[in-house]
Protein backbone atom coordinates (compact mmCIF):
# COMPACT_ATOMS: atom_id res chain seq x y z
CA UNK A 1 0.00 0.00 0.00
CA UNK A 2 3.27 2.30 0.90
CA UNK A 3 4.80 1.50 -2.39
CA UNK A 4 1.34 1.94 -4.27
CA UNK A 5 1.00 5.43 -2.72
CA UNK A 6 4.35 6.68 -3.18
CA UNK A 7 4.03 5.48 -6.96
CA UNK A 8 0.68 7.87 -7.07
CA UNK A 9 2.46 10.50 -5.52
CA UNK A 10 5.59 10.22 -8.06
CA UNK A 11 3.01 9.81 -11.30
CA UNK A 12 -0.02 12.41 -10.62
CA UNK A 13 2.68 15.38 -9.99
CA UNK A 14 4.70 14.11 -13.20
CA UNK A 15 1.44 14.04 -15.67
CA UNK A 16 -0.11 16.75 -14.26
CA UNK A 17 3.62 18.34 -15.36
CA UNK A 18 3.36 16.55 -18.89
CA UNK A 19 0.37 18.73 -19.80
CA UNK A 20 1.42 22.00 -18.87
CA UNK A 21 5.42 21.75 -19.86
CA UNK A 22 5.70 18.52 -22.04
CA UNK A 23 8.86 20.19 -23.29
CA UNK A 24 10.32 19.33 -20.12
CA UNK A 25 9.59 15.53 -19.64
CA UNK A 26 10.55 14.89 -23.34
CA UNK A 27 13.58 12.97 -23.47
CA UNK A 28 16.64 14.91 -23.83
CA UNK A 29 17.80 14.90 -27.29
CA UNK A 30 21.42 16.18 -28.37
CA UNK A 31 20.71 19.60 -29.68
CA UNK A 32 21.57 20.01 -33.57
CA UNK A 33 24.60 22.16 -34.21
CA UNK A 34 23.66 24.36 -37.44
CA UNK A 35 25.78 23.68 -40.39
CA UNK A 36 26.91 26.60 -41.77
CA UNK A 37 25.60 27.27 -45.37
CA UNK A 38 27.68 29.93 -46.25
CA UNK A 39 29.33 32.83 -44.81
CA UNK A 40 26.74 35.01 -45.88
CA UNK A 41 23.65 33.75 -43.98
CA UNK A 42 25.05 32.67 -40.95
CA UNK A 43 26.05 36.48 -40.28
CA UNK A 44 22.85 38.14 -42.03
CA UNK A 45 20.25 39.43 -38.62
CA UNK A 46 16.47 37.69 -39.24
CA UNK A 47 14.41 41.08 -40.74
CA UNK A 48 12.30 42.84 -37.93
CA UNK A 49 8.41 41.31 -38.34
CA UNK A 50 6.57 43.92 -39.74
CA UNK A 51 4.24 45.89 -37.25
CA UNK A 52 0.90 44.48 -36.92
CA UNK A 53 -0.58 48.12 -36.15
CA UNK A 54 0.92 51.90 -36.22
CA UNK A 55 -0.38 54.49 -34.17
CA UNK A 56 -0.36 58.43 -35.11
CA UNK A 57 -1.47 61.16 -32.60
CA UNK A 58 -3.78 63.56 -34.40
CA UNK A 59 -3.82 67.65 -34.32
CA UNK A 60 -6.46 69.58 -36.30
CA UNK A 61 -8.08 72.68 -36.72
CA UNK A 62 -10.65 74.41 -38.58
CA UNK A 63 -13.61 75.90 -39.39
CA UNK A 64 -17.44 75.15 -39.15
CA UNK A 65 -20.71 76.02 -40.65
CA UNK A 66 -23.89 74.50 -38.89
CA UNK A 67 -27.43 75.20 -39.10
CA UNK A 68 -30.82 74.57 -36.82
CA UNK A 69 -33.37 75.30 -38.36
CA UNK A 70 -33.06 78.75 -39.85
CA UNK A 71 -30.38 80.23 -37.76
CA UNK A 72 -26.42 79.69 -39.37
CA UNK A 73 -23.82 79.31 -36.72
CA UNK A 74 -19.98 79.62 -37.29
CA UNK A 75 -17.54 77.93 -35.43
CA UNK A 76 -13.68 76.97 -35.05
CA UNK A 77 -12.44 73.84 -33.60
CA UNK A 78 -9.53 72.24 -32.03
CA UNK A 79 -9.22 68.91 -32.03
CA UNK A 80 -7.07 66.05 -30.49
CA UNK A 81 -7.12 62.51 -31.50
CA UNK A 82 -5.69 58.95 -31.86
CA UNK A 83 -5.35 56.45 -35.20
CA UNK A 84 -4.45 53.37 -35.31
CA UNK A 85 -3.92 51.46 -38.84
CA UNK A 86 -3.09 48.27 -39.89
CA UNK A 87 -0.27 49.08 -42.77
CA UNK A 88 -0.91 45.24 -44.53
CA UNK A 89 -4.32 46.57 -45.04
CA UNK A 90 -6.14 50.17 -45.77
CA UNK A 91 -8.28 50.33 -42.86
CA UNK A 92 -7.58 52.94 -39.68
CA UNK A 93 -9.35 53.65 -36.69
CA UNK A 94 -9.30 56.87 -35.10
CA UNK A 95 -11.06 58.32 -31.82
CA UNK A 96 -10.59 62.07 -29.94
CA UNK A 97 -11.96 64.41 -28.47
CA UNK A 98 -13.05 68.26 -29.98
CA UNK A 99 -13.75 71.60 -28.62
CA UNK A 100 -16.00 73.64 -31.27
CA UNK A 101 -16.68 77.10 -30.41
CA UNK A 102 -18.16 80.11 -31.98
CA UNK A 103 -21.76 82.46 -32.63
CA UNK A 104 -24.83 82.14 -34.41
CA UNK A 105 -25.48 84.90 -37.11
CA UNK A 106 -26.85 86.90 -34.72
CA UNK A 107 -24.42 87.05 -32.35
CA UNK A 108 -25.08 84.37 -29.30
CA UNK A 109 -22.18 82.76 -28.10
CA UNK A 110 -21.86 79.14 -29.08
CA UNK A 111 -19.82 76.30 -27.38
CA UNK A 112 -20.03 72.48 -28.67
CA UNK A 113 -17.86 69.36 -26.79
CA UNK A 114 -17.44 65.85 -28.52
CA UNK A 115 -16.31 62.86 -28.23
CA UNK A 116 -15.85 60.23 -30.76
CA UNK A 117 -14.30 58.07 -33.18
CA UNK A 118 -15.09 56.54 -36.71
CA UNK A 119 -13.10 54.41 -39.29
CA UNK A 120 -11.13 55.24 -42.43
CA UNK A 121 -10.14 53.78 -45.70
CA UNK A 122 -6.38 54.54 -47.23
CA UNK A 123 -6.14 55.64 -51.38
CA UNK A 124 -3.08 56.90 -51.73
CA UNK A 125 -3.23 60.09 -50.08
CA UNK A 126 -6.74 60.37 -50.01
CA UNK A 127 -9.00 58.86 -46.80
CA UNK A 128 -12.35 58.79 -47.00
CA UNK A 129 -14.33 57.61 -44.09
CA UNK A 130 -17.14 58.28 -41.41
CA UNK A 131 -17.92 58.13 -37.35
CA UNK A 132 -19.69 58.83 -34.70
CA UNK A 133 -19.63 61.17 -31.88
CA UNK A 134 -21.85 61.98 -28.95
CA UNK A 135 -21.54 66.45 -27.72
CA UNK A 136 -22.42 68.86 -25.54
CA UNK A 137 -23.76 71.76 -27.21
CA UNK A 138 -24.58 75.05 -25.86
CA UNK A 139 -25.78 78.38 -27.08
CA UNK A 140 -26.34 81.62 -24.95
CA UNK A 141 -29.80 83.39 -24.69
CA UNK A 142 -30.49 87.12 -25.09
CA UNK A 143 -33.20 87.41 -22.48
CA UNK A 144 -31.32 85.62 -19.95
CA UNK A 145 -27.98 84.66 -18.43
CA UNK A 146 -29.11 80.81 -18.53
CA UNK A 147 -27.76 78.95 -21.74
CA UNK A 148 -29.83 76.90 -23.79
CA UNK A 149 -28.02 73.58 -23.21
CA UNK A 150 -28.35 69.77 -24.82
CA UNK A 151 -26.44 66.44 -24.97
CA UNK A 152 -26.60 65.42 -28.43
CA UNK A 153 -25.55 62.29 -31.04
CA UNK A 154 -23.75 62.77 -34.27
CA UNK A 155 -22.98 60.64 -37.41
CA UNK A 156 -20.35 62.37 -39.95
CA UNK A 157 -18.80 61.66 -42.84
CA UNK A 158 -15.65 62.84 -43.76
CA UNK A 159 -12.58 62.33 -46.10
CA UNK A 160 -9.01 63.84 -45.94
CA UNK A 161 -5.92 64.67 -48.40
CA UNK A 162 -2.35 64.23 -47.67
CA UNK A 163 -0.62 67.65 -48.72
CA UNK A 164 2.94 66.48 -47.13
CA UNK A 165 3.91 63.22 -46.69
CA UNK A 166 6.60 62.73 -43.87
CA UNK A 167 6.53 58.74 -44.17
CA UNK A 168 5.60 55.66 -42.21
CA UNK A 169 1.57 57.16 -42.06
CA UNK A 170 2.63 60.50 -40.95
CA UNK A 171 1.18 63.68 -43.34
CA UNK A 172 0.38 66.92 -42.91
CA UNK A 173 -3.14 66.92 -44.18
CA UNK A 174 -6.85 68.80 -45.45
CA UNK A 175 -9.87 67.33 -44.12
CA UNK A 176 -13.39 68.12 -44.97
CA UNK A 177 -16.50 66.73 -43.35
CA UNK A 178 -19.89 66.82 -43.02
CA UNK A 179 -21.90 66.46 -39.70
CA UNK A 180 -25.59 65.56 -38.67
CA UNK A 181 -26.18 65.98 -34.57
CA UNK A 182 -29.40 64.85 -33.28
CA UNK A 183 -30.01 67.17 -30.19
CA UNK A 184 -31.76 65.47 -27.03
CA UNK A 185 -33.57 68.66 -25.76
CA UNK A 186 -37.17 68.57 -27.80
CA UNK A 187 -38.23 68.76 -29.83
CA UNK A 188 -35.13 67.06 -30.74
CA UNK A 189 -33.81 69.28 -33.78
CA UNK A 190 -31.05 67.97 -35.93
CA UNK A 191 -28.23 70.33 -35.91
CA UNK A 192 -26.07 70.10 -39.17
CA UNK A 193 -23.49 71.39 -41.70
CA UNK A 194 -20.03 70.95 -42.95
CA UNK A 195 -16.15 71.66 -41.68
CA UNK A 196 -12.89 72.53 -43.53
CA UNK A 197 -9.60 71.69 -40.73
CA UNK A 198 -6.17 71.26 -41.33
CA UNK A 199 -4.37 68.62 -39.34
CA UNK A 200 -1.25 66.76 -38.66
CA UNK A 201 -1.11 62.81 -38.37
CA UNK A 202 2.45 62.00 -36.51
CA UNK B 1 -21.21 44.21 -9.87
CA UNK B 2 -24.83 44.62 -9.67
CA UNK B 3 -24.95 47.85 -7.96
CA UNK B 4 -22.40 49.17 -10.81
CA UNK B 5 -25.43 48.24 -13.45
CA UNK B 6 -27.91 49.69 -11.00
CA UNK B 7 -25.88 52.96 -10.78
CA UNK B 8 -25.38 53.12 -14.60
CA UNK B 9 -28.71 52.73 -15.14
CA UNK B 10 -30.08 55.06 -12.96
CA UNK B 11 -27.55 57.29 -14.54
CA UNK B 12 -28.47 56.83 -17.67
CA UNK B 13 -32.05 57.39 -17.21
CA UNK B 14 -32.16 60.50 -14.70
CA UNK B 15 -29.76 61.87 -18.15
CA UNK B 16 -32.23 60.77 -20.74
CA UNK B 17 -34.71 62.52 -18.43
CA UNK B 18 -32.44 65.98 -18.66
CA UNK B 19 -32.50 65.69 -21.89
CA UNK B 20 -36.86 66.04 -22.05
CA UNK B 21 -36.55 68.51 -19.72
CA UNK B 22 -34.26 70.57 -21.17
CA UNK B 23 -35.22 73.94 -23.01
CA UNK B 24 -34.65 76.42 -25.27
CA UNK B 25 -34.19 74.36 -28.40
CA UNK B 26 -37.97 74.85 -29.88
CA UNK B 27 -38.17 76.79 -33.03
CA UNK B 28 -39.67 79.37 -31.64
CA UNK B 29 -37.37 79.86 -28.36
CA UNK B 30 -34.31 80.22 -30.86
CA UNK B 31 -35.46 82.41 -33.54
CA UNK B 32 -36.63 84.98 -30.35
CA UNK B 33 -34.10 84.53 -28.79
CA UNK B 34 -31.58 85.28 -31.98
CA UNK B 35 -34.01 88.21 -32.54
CA UNK B 36 -33.55 89.52 -29.42
CA UNK B 37 -29.92 89.65 -30.24
CA UNK B 38 -30.48 91.38 -33.12
CA UNK B 39 -32.46 93.78 -32.06
CA UNK B 40 -30.23 94.42 -28.93
CA UNK B 41 -27.36 95.31 -31.15
CA UNK B 42 -29.17 97.32 -33.46
CA UNK B 43 -31.75 99.44 -30.92
CA UNK B 44 -30.22 101.60 -28.52
CA UNK B 45 -31.32 100.81 -25.01
CA UNK B 46 -32.67 98.14 -26.09
CA UNK B 47 -32.42 95.82 -23.21
CA UNK B 48 -33.34 91.52 -24.16
CA UNK B 49 -33.22 90.53 -20.34
CA UNK B 50 -36.81 92.74 -20.42
CA UNK B 51 -39.06 89.87 -22.09
CA UNK B 52 -39.24 86.38 -22.19
CA UNK B 53 -38.12 83.55 -24.92
CA UNK B 54 -39.09 80.87 -22.66
CA UNK B 55 -41.85 78.31 -23.51
CA UNK B 56 -43.40 75.59 -21.37
CA UNK B 57 -46.07 73.09 -21.47
CA UNK B 58 -48.49 72.11 -19.09
CA UNK B 59 -48.76 68.76 -21.00
CA UNK B 60 -45.42 67.76 -20.66
CA UNK B 61 -43.71 65.96 -17.17
CA UNK B 62 -41.77 68.99 -17.08
CA UNK B 63 -44.39 71.72 -17.56
CA UNK B 64 -44.81 74.65 -14.92
CA UNK B 65 -49.18 74.32 -15.31
CA UNK B 66 -48.97 77.04 -17.57
CA UNK B 67 -48.75 77.62 -21.17
CA UNK B 68 -46.23 80.53 -22.05
CA UNK B 69 -44.83 80.99 -25.64
CA UNK B 70 -42.51 83.11 -26.55
CA UNK B 71 -42.89 86.57 -26.79
CA UNK B 72 -42.09 86.81 -30.43
CA UNK B 73 -43.67 83.93 -32.89
CA UNK B 74 -41.31 82.49 -35.40
CA UNK B 75 -42.68 84.75 -38.45
CA UNK B 76 -41.93 87.79 -35.96
CA UNK B 77 -38.67 86.54 -35.24
CA UNK B 78 -37.79 86.10 -38.98
CA UNK B 79 -39.07 89.89 -39.85
CA UNK B 80 -36.87 91.45 -37.10
CA UNK B 81 -34.10 88.99 -38.46
CA UNK B 82 -34.98 89.79 -42.28
CA UNK B 83 -34.50 93.87 -41.90
CA UNK B 84 -31.37 96.14 -41.68
CA UNK B 85 -30.58 98.39 -37.95
CA UNK B 86 -31.36 100.95 -40.50
CA UNK B 87 -34.48 99.52 -41.02
CA UNK B 88 -35.58 98.60 -37.67
CA UNK B 89 -34.84 101.63 -36.45
CA UNK B 90 -36.61 104.01 -39.15
CA UNK B 91 -39.63 101.57 -39.25
CA UNK B 92 -40.53 102.46 -35.79
CA UNK B 93 -39.94 97.95 -35.05
CA UNK B 94 -37.07 99.08 -32.33
CA UNK B 95 -39.65 101.26 -30.46
CA UNK B 96 -42.08 98.66 -30.57
CA UNK B 97 -39.74 96.14 -29.06
CA UNK B 98 -38.73 98.24 -26.28
CA UNK B 99 -42.45 97.96 -25.23
CA UNK B 100 -42.60 94.06 -25.61
CA UNK B 101 -44.02 92.40 -22.37
CA UNK B 102 -42.50 90.14 -20.41
CA UNK B 103 -44.47 87.35 -21.73
CA UNK B 104 -47.26 87.50 -24.43
CA UNK B 105 -50.53 88.29 -22.83
CA UNK B 106 -51.85 85.77 -25.08
CA UNK B 107 -50.98 82.31 -25.47
CA UNK B 108 -52.57 82.43 -28.93
CA UNK B 109 -51.50 85.85 -29.94
CA UNK B 110 -47.33 86.77 -29.25
CA UNK B 111 -46.87 90.17 -29.59
CA UNK B 112 -46.79 91.52 -33.07
CA UNK B 113 -43.52 94.60 -33.78
CA UNK B 114 -42.56 94.03 -36.97
CA UNK B 115 -44.47 95.98 -39.87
Amino acid sequence: MRRVLGLLLVLVPGQALAQARPELLAPATPTPTPTPTSTSTSTEAPPPPAPTTRAHLLLTTGVDYRRIYDIGMTLGHLAVGLAVEQPTTRRAGFFGVEIMGGATEYGLAVVDYRLGGGLEWRFGRFRPGFGADVGWLTIARATTSDSAKTLWLGIYGQATLDLVDFGAGEALYLGARLGFDLLGAPPSPLVWGPSADVGVRF
Amino acid sequence: MRLNRVVLVAAIGLALLGFRCADGFREDEMECENAMSYLAKCCPGFQSDQASCDYSDNSSACGTGVVVLPVLSVSESHCIEGESCDQLRSSEVCAHAQQLPYVPPSASAPQPVCP
